[in-house]
């Protein structure tokens, strides 16, 4: 008769190399929770005790292993003057970027986490699930990194042009972006949720690995060598393909990479012995219209998971669709929940 | 760790001391340097293990759920940060103990006096389960009470039923290669514990600790007897550790061990004797408080296991006692805390201290059940007899009148205005040891507030105690005004 584990013991476990019964099980449930709760996403994205209440609602309904808070990857951005738009059925846009010439960079402020755009629907949400379960679930808070928020101040398409035309100013654009985060972070530490870094824009779908390199890699090293300052682990997650880069994620300095459409195994004989692993049911297999069998994918990743010498969590490739099918969802998690350790 | 670094340590990262929240340490834990972080490591004795860096603020251990951090007040000199740092990873330094190939004894019950023979066998260390009772309170959480609760130890069972529920989850501490557990003269409560925790599986060898009548002629004969508990214990972790006892090492340890036990008793002392002399024509010169309760109770807990690392935990305690000094000769201190107070059997939940603090108390005395850890071993051929009386200065083997008396010696010393007992509901000494112990100070004509301590959770209780506390410091601080006046 011995006692289960909980979410929050099983994360502990698997984060000092430890292999805890089975690895934590953590679907990237974002704005999902909101069509659980029922809700509009503007209302979700907008007002922490509804964002706050949605991850609960969904928490409750499939029991998975962690809560996130995550709203948009524009939300650093957005706190710096870039405008978003908001949707009800779909996560925000950026509508108008803040630099729209490079000559008024300089004019740029750092954000009061306390105050500026949406940035205190993010504490105020973190603030609430850390009180309501933060002793039995780890609360993740989705942190844009310093690319993808220079890109969301910039406007994606001309921030990577600068990054062959203007390169001295699209560091400096970094070089902002990377102070907000470190103070974002700083806040959403305080409210008793640990980072998690976002850098969708740095995929491998969208820029090259020099690219990669040269303009995000080192900010994203920068921001973690902060964080891990604290001993926290940094889970980094990049959307996409990332097959040339996948190399390069130990040397940021990720503790945890949450991987998208790479394959698990190629993951793990590049880096599995250094980073643990996160992932990576692709979402669009949770749609009601996929035709892939829940329990073959799920399985293979399972299977080459446990494998991982430093560790692995059950995920998604990337955030659970918004409308996905819940019973899908139920039977990944039902399945990752029987997988054992030998 | 050199000189250098030793010398940075001493210095304080604010001018005066203060209580500080942990938003205020996770913004002051940018002035500490990179170096000093990466210096500060537990297990020296393995290179280059990054795991084993310990100097974190506790923003840090909020965030993996100890939720009561957020809460709390510290010490804000980096010697409680770096005390606060080893306390809080404790845990995952058992398991990297484990990972390293060493062997991980637990000490159960009230030990502490056989940690030294443990650390005396090479390559194992101590950690001792009867301290899991702060979890649920450093995380506001029921999950290891309601896991004890599975096997009948509920609420009318002592708060070390977490200790249970840690063995049962598995996810607290690493399986021990073995776990030493005391019967007899021992808390009853404990004792339910390990017979469960045996019940799961874990082979316990039980250590017997005979019941002392405090005559003169107890001494011999009980000396006599728990010797022979020794020898049986060595016997085991011979077999355990693979190793054969070696005096020399064991000499070698009982040093460091009487080091770090010296420098706590210092430290308390310290503390005890920071009133300056009644000026005995007009009014007391206050001397303010040098170091947190809470940090002193950390201090005070480290020789049951060394925190897993006894000489890191030397260097951590006399840090924290060269800390005080440095204060104390410059007669600095956190204000506003001045009614002297004896603080008796620990609390489990540390806010409680604060609170105290808060309201002006500060804590020059203890009596915490742990004696059979402070007195200096007398170091001789028998390993088995220097321990045995060593350990017979234990608090709860002996009889009511012994631990009174330990008590009393403390206000004397102190020149305490008050004392506070925090018992534990359920706990069998508990009931049966407050009432002598208030009449007996009362006696004394110094007042005394008992209460048990509420499990977390339980705001309505708590606060309840939180009015009896601010009560009970009025009327310290009316008496004090009209001894003064």
């Amino acid at each position: 008769m011995t006692g289960k584990m909980n979410p929050r013991e099983r994360w502990g476990l698997l984060l000092i190399d430890e292999f805890p019964d089975r690895p934590p099980v953590y679907p990237l449930v974002t704005a999902h929770a909101s069509a659980v709760y029922g809700c509009n996403l503007i209302k979700y994205c907008s007002d922490g005790k509804v964002l706050a209440e949605a991850q609960l609602a969904a928490e409750r309904k499939y029991g998975h292993e962690a809560l996130s808070v995550f709203t948009d990857v524009g939300l650093i951005a957005e706190s710096m003057g870039s405008i978003y738009y908001l949707r009800e059925f779909e996560v925000p846009i950026l509508d108008r970027p803040v630099i729209n010439n490079l000559n008024v960079i300089d004019r740029l402020k750092l954000p009061d986490p306390g105050g500026s755009g949406r940035l205190p629907v993010y504490l105020e949400a973190i603030e609430r699930l850390y009180q309501a379960k933060g002793d039995i679930l780890p609360v993740f808070a989705f942190i844009p990194a310093p690319f993808t928020t220079a890109a969301g101040l910039r406007g994606m398409e001309d921030f990577l042009v600068d990054t062959i035309t203007e390169p001295e100013a699209a560091h400096q654009l970094l070089e902002f972006s990377l102070e907000a985060a470190i103070r974002f972070c700083d806040e959403c530490i305080l409210c008793g949720a640990l980072p998690m870094l976002v850098d969708p824009l740095a995929s491998g779908s969208v820029i090259s690995r020099r690219t990669f390199s040269d303009f995000a890699l080192p900010y994203t090293k920068r921001l973690i060598t902060h964080l891990h300052r604290y001993d926290l682990d940094i889970t980094l997650h990049i959307c996409g393909e990332t097959s040339s880069i996948v190399d390069l994620i130990s040397d940021t300095g990720a503790d945890l990479f949450s991987l998208d459409k790479l394959d698990i195994e190629n993951a793990m004989s590049s880096i599995g012995d250094k980073v643990r692993l996160v992932g990576n049911l692709a979402p669009h297999n949770l749609l009601a219209s996929s035709k892939v069998s829940i329990e073959d994918s799920c399985q293979h990743i399972i299977n080459s998971g446990l494998q991982n010498k430093k560790g692995f969590v059950l995920s998604t490739g990337c955030e659970v669709p918004i409308r996905c099918q819940p019973e899908k969802l139920e039977k990944y998690i039902k399945l990752g929940k029987e997988a054992k350790y030998a | 760790m050199s000189k250098d670094t030793k010398k940075h340590q001493l210095y304080e990262l604010e001018a005066n001391p203060r209580q500080i929240d942990f938003r205020t340490w996770h913004q002051l834990f940018r002035k500490v340097p990179d170096e000093m972080i990466e210096n500060t490591r537990y297990f020296r004795d393995i290179p280059d293990a990054e795991w084993s860096q310990y100097l974190f603020p506790p923003s840090t251990h909020a965030v993996y759920g100890n939720r009561l951090l957020r809460k709390l007040k510290f010490d804000n000199s980096l010697a409680s940060l770096r005390l606060w740092g080893f306390v809080m990873s404790e845990g995952e330094r058992i398991y990297r103990a484990k990972q390293a190939g060493k062997k991980v004894i637990a000490v159960m019950g009230d030990l502490g006096a056989v940690t030294p023979l443990v650390y005396s066998f090479p390559n194992t260390v101590a950690f001792y389960p009867d301290c899991l009772w702060w979890t649920p309170f450093m995380m506001e959480s029921k999950v290891l009470f309601n896991e004890a609760a599975k096997f009948g130890l509920g609420e009318d069972c002592c708060f070390v039923r977490a200790a249970l529920g840690a063995y049962s989850k598995k996810a607290y501490f690493p399986k021990p290669d073995l776990c030493i557990g005391t019967v007899g003269a021992t808390c009853d409560d404990m004792n339910a514990v390990m017979s469960e925790v045996e019940f799961l599986g874990y082979d316990i060898h039980y250590f017997e600790l005979p019941h002392r009548h405090d005559q003169p002629q107890d001494v011999n004969r009980l000396k006599g007897f728990l010797t022979g508990q020794y020898e049986r214990l060595g016997a085991k972790l011979e077999e355990v550790t693979g190793h054969e006892f070696d005096q020399n090492r064991f000499e070698e340890t009982v040093s460091k061990v009487n080091q770090l036990r010296g420098a706590i008793s210092e430290l308390k002392g310290m503390l005890a004797d920071s009133e300056s002399s009644l000026d005995s024509s007009v009014r007391r010169n206050d001397v303010p408080n040098a170091m947190g309760a809470i940090e002193m109770l950390n201090v005070e807990f480290a020789p049951l296991s060394y925190y897993g690392d006894l000489d890191e935990c030397i260097d951590v305690i006399e840090q924290v006692r060269e800390t005080v000094e440095l204060r104390q000769s410059g007669e600095l201190g956190y204000p506003d805390q001045k009614i002297r107070l004896v603080w008796v059997t620990p609390p489990a939940d540390p806010q409680l201290m604060n609170y105290i603090e808060s309201l002006g108390g500060m804590i020059v005395g203890s009596e915490y059940l742990i004696n059979q850890t402070t007195p200096q071993i007398i170091g001789g051929d028998n390993f088995s007899e220097s321990l045995a009386g060593a350990h017979l200065n234990g608090s709860l083997m002996g009889s009511m009148k012994y631990r009174t008396n330990l008590v009393i010696d403390q206000v004397e010393r102190s020149r305490a205005e008050g004392v506070i007992i925090s018992g534990v509901f359920g706990s069998t000494h508990c009931p049966y040891e407050t009432t002598p112990i208030v009449r007996a100070v009362r006696k004394k004509g110094i007042p005394v507030l008992a209460f048990d301590v509420v499990a977390p959770g339980k705001v309505m209780m708590q606060s309840q105690i939180y009015n009896r506390m601010e009560a009970f410091m009025e009327s310290l601080k009316a008496a004090r005004r009209y001894r003064d006046w």
